[in-house]
């Protein structure tokens, strides 16, 4: 398990920045042909976030974990999940059923207590028998009257005295249970003190971390400039006319959302062209993405190749076999 | 590129159309992790530079004997000119991102709904597993984990891919969900 810890710690510093020349090339040219490899290092890559998150990197790798954020929108994403997982799966406390101490039958106890009788109340008021008038008959009748009350006395003393030493046995062990409650009912109290500190200062944390995400955000929002498309003309036809866009200055990237509703293919080839039909930038494969409630195929450029003018972008849908067909136009003019 | 030549770079992939197509793609999130990785971008652009150029050495009827390892030799080149062609700026000049103020977040927040929603969607083993894995009390952490994969009957570096896996497929479905809510296309990212 060592061995995967420091697999582990060594992708961190990989991402980091912090190998050498000969480890990173190393390293990249194992991930680059073995998919394990690889996966090992995207969840290092899902160890660090969740170390951003809860602030347990030092400054310098804060630094550099954030520099890697603002050339990563899905970093930022990711980010933005860890909070999320840290805020959803919360530190589980001990319910506070669990500190309540067991129910102690106290009442009973007093209840017992208060059962004991007097034994000697047991015995009613001795009656006097008429026959002690008899005084042939009077010592015969109280000796046996005494004999009687002795064995009864005596057998009733030994009853109570078990009972007593039972129920003070019984008393005893409910007295330690009490002890033994209040010890572990102190320690997990004293054990939810801290996990509330804990939650307090992660809550803290995460609040900071949003506050930082916002601010990369709005760093994003103000590099790219997103706007959808129509078909103009093409193979299928029946689309709309030339949209003009006009994108805000100091936009570094526009993204271009190419409806294509229409079309059954898994993947497009696209290019970029000017009003003359030159290419400009290179020609794209992209996969189609549901988005906004429209089929989109997204076509990234560099806000530079978009001076004021006009454009559009030529789409091919690539058939099973590969092979490019026609697809559609989507014109557009530029504005500033 | 040209599809002459864009046929060439699958070829060289594999013979079979399927399994090209697939060591394309991975390779192509490979490439992207790698620049996201070195903090260059737009990732995506030198992804595309990458691959014209490996195909432009294929279509000149280069031999490449090792494909990835060439890839990712013309990967790291496209990387330095990257550098090369990004002015330096020193991290301490970035803004501070603690002294911009942070709006109120809309009620209620959309995220948590679609974490709610996505976390549903697995199955109840699942879920046990993530929610277990992901406690964060930092002092039962690596306990918690140990005892979890002992319950599971697994090792532990097998939890550790198990929960990266579902992690990844909470992750992409809660992007599409956010998406989806958003419902927002024209607008600057």
């Amino acid at each position: 398990m060592s061995a995967q810890k420091d697999r582990e710690e060594s992708a961190i510093r990989y991402l980091l920045g912090g190998l050498s020349e000969s480890e990173r090339t190393s390293l990249e040219e194992k991930f680059f042909a073995d998919d394990k490899e690889f996966e090992e290092l995207e969840i290092a890559e899902g160890e660090l976030v969740d170390r951003y998150v809860r602030r347990e990197l030092s400054a310098a790798d804060r630094r550099q974990f954030e520099q890697m954020l603002r050339s990563s929108p899905r970093l930022v994403d990711r980010v933005e999940f860890a909070g999320i997982l840290a805020r959803t799966v919360p530190s589980r406390v001990p319910a506070q059923d669990d500190l309540e101490p067991a129910p102690i039958p106290v009442a009973n106890i007093k209840k017992n207590k208060d059962e004991k009788r007097s034994w000697w109340n047991l015995f009613g008021p001795t009656a006097t028998s008429p026959a002690m008038q008899l005084a042939f008959m009077a010592p015969l009748v109280l000796l046996l009257l005494v004999s009687v009350a002795l064995v009864l006395v005596w057998t009733r003393s030994r009853t109570q005295s078990e009972r007593l030493a039972a129920e003070q046995q019984r008393l005893q062990q409910l007295e330690t249970q009490i002890a033994e409650q209040k010890s572990k009912n102190d320690k997990l109290a004293a054990d939810l003190t801290v996990s509330t500190q804990q939650k307090e200062e992660q809550e803290k944390l995460l609040a900071d971390y949003e506050q930082q995400l916002e601010a990369l955000r709005r760093q994003n929002s103000v590099s790219m400039f997103s706007f959808l498309l129509n078909p103009g003309s093409g193979t299928r036809g029946g689309g709309s006319g030339e949209k003009t866009v006009k994108i805000p200055s100091g936009t570094q990237n526009v993204e271009l959302q190419l409806n294509v509703e229409d079309g059954n293919y898994s993947l497009y080839q696209a290019s970029l062209q000017n009003i003359d039909h030159k290419l400009i930038g290179p020609q794209r494969r992209v996969r189609p993405v549901r988005k906004g409630g429209h089929r989109v195929i997204p076509f990234k450029v560099p806000g530079r190749l978009l001076p004021p003018g006009s454009y559009f972008v030529h789409v091919d849908g690539l058939s099973d076999s590969g092979q490019a067909e026609d697809f559609n136009d989507y014109p557009f003019r530029v504005t500033r | 590129m040209t599809q002459e030549a864009f046929d060439k770079l699958l070829n060289a992939f594999s013979e079979d159309r399927d399994d090209a197509g697939e060591l394309y793609e991975r390779t192509r999130v490979k490439l992207t992790r790698y620049f996201e990785w070195h903090s260059v971008g737009p990732a995506d652009e030198l992804v595309d530079e990458t691959f014209n150029r490996v195909a432009r050495r294929l279509d000149e009827g280069q031999t490449i004997d090792n494909l990835l390892g060439f890839i990712h030799g013309v990967a790291n080149m496209i990387r330095k000119e990257a550098l090369k062609k990004r002015p330096p700026v020193s991290i301490d000049d970035e803004p501070e991102a603690e002294k911009i103020i942070r709006p109120d977040p809309p009620a209620p927040d959309p995220r948590l709904a679609c974490f709610d929603k996505c976390l549903e969607k697995l199955s109840r083993e699942r879920q046990d597993l993530i929610v277990d894995y992901y406690q964060q009390e930092l002092r039962h952490k690596i306990n918690r984990r140990q005892k979890l994969a002992e319950r599971l009957g697994i090792p532990l570096n097998a939890l550790r891919i198990r929960a990266h896996r579902i992690r990844m497929t909470l992750e992409t479905c809660i992007t599409q969900c956010i998406e989806t809510e958003q419902g927002e296309t024209n607008r600057p990212l």
